[in-house]
């Protein structure tokens, strides 16, 4: 992961994913809402659609699971 | 090879069966969906101060005129050299979502702590149509996403 991302596991570590939702009332802002890991799953719609194959997301046979998404550009002949 | 087969009859009963659990956990998902809605507002203190295409600006700059603003913190760190993989899948699903989100008075954009230009050249070469902001220089906004990494 962290070699994809042309850096090091120190590197990529500094960083981490995460959906944040905030409100605009009177000039204040305001923080209503947070999540991250599986609670981003609503915004990886490819997951969805693969729950609802018999194979489904079939990360377990993947011996670079569960890492087997690619940038949308780097996929080989699939 | 089938794990089970069945004849056609037989597969709606199950499917049916199935649905009845689909449709309650799509009526649990609307009932979390309002608890959701129903937490409370936290007054955002600190003044998060944000490298955009069109300058420098403010946490209410990045509203653009809307009332709500949804942020996704994408890994894409001063160290990278390109961005994370995985986050760069969700965008594949984040960044066709901006039109609809605007019709509903809310503004989609990413912020990572790498510089603004290196974050353009990525977006470009991706093909993405959605905001990208750096945050190079303010304490991340992620920490407060990395402290609910519990809670899911």
């Amino acid at each position: 992961m962290a070699k994809r991302s042309g850096t090091d596991v120190k590197g990529y570590v500094t960083e981490g994913p995460g959906l944040s939702v905030y409100a605009l009332s009177d000039g204040t802002v305001y923080r209503t809402y947070v999540t991250t890991a599986r609670g981003l799953e609503p915004a990886m719609a490819y997951y969805g659609l693969l729950d609802r194959t018999a194979k489904g997301r079939d990360e377990a046979s993947d011996p670079d699971r569960p890492f087997w998404l690619r940038r949308h550009d780097e996929y080989e002949a699939l | 090879m089938p794990d089970r087969t069945a004849t056609e009859a037989e597969w709606k009963t199950e499917r049916d069966a199935l649905l009845k659990e689909e449709k309650e956990l799509t009526r649990r998902g609307d009932e979390l969906a309002e608890r959701r809605r129903a937490l409370p507002w936290v007054a955002v203190e600190k003044d998060y101060e944000f490298e955009t295409a069109d300058g420098t600006k403010t946490l209410a700059d990045l509203f653009d005129g809307r009332s709500q603003l949804m942020i996704y913190h994408f890994m894409f760190g001063p160290p990278y050299e390109a961005g994370c993989t995985v986050c760069s899948s969700i965008t594949d699903t984040l960044a066709p979502q901006v039109p609809h989100l605007k019709a509903r008075d809310t503004t989609l954009l990413l912020a990572s702590r790498a510089p603004l230009d290196r974050l353009l050249a990525y977006r470009e070469r991706m093909g993405w149509e959605i905001g990208w902001v750096s945050i190079a220089t303010t304490t991340s906004i992620a920490s407060s996403a990395s402290s609910a990494a519990t809670m899911t």
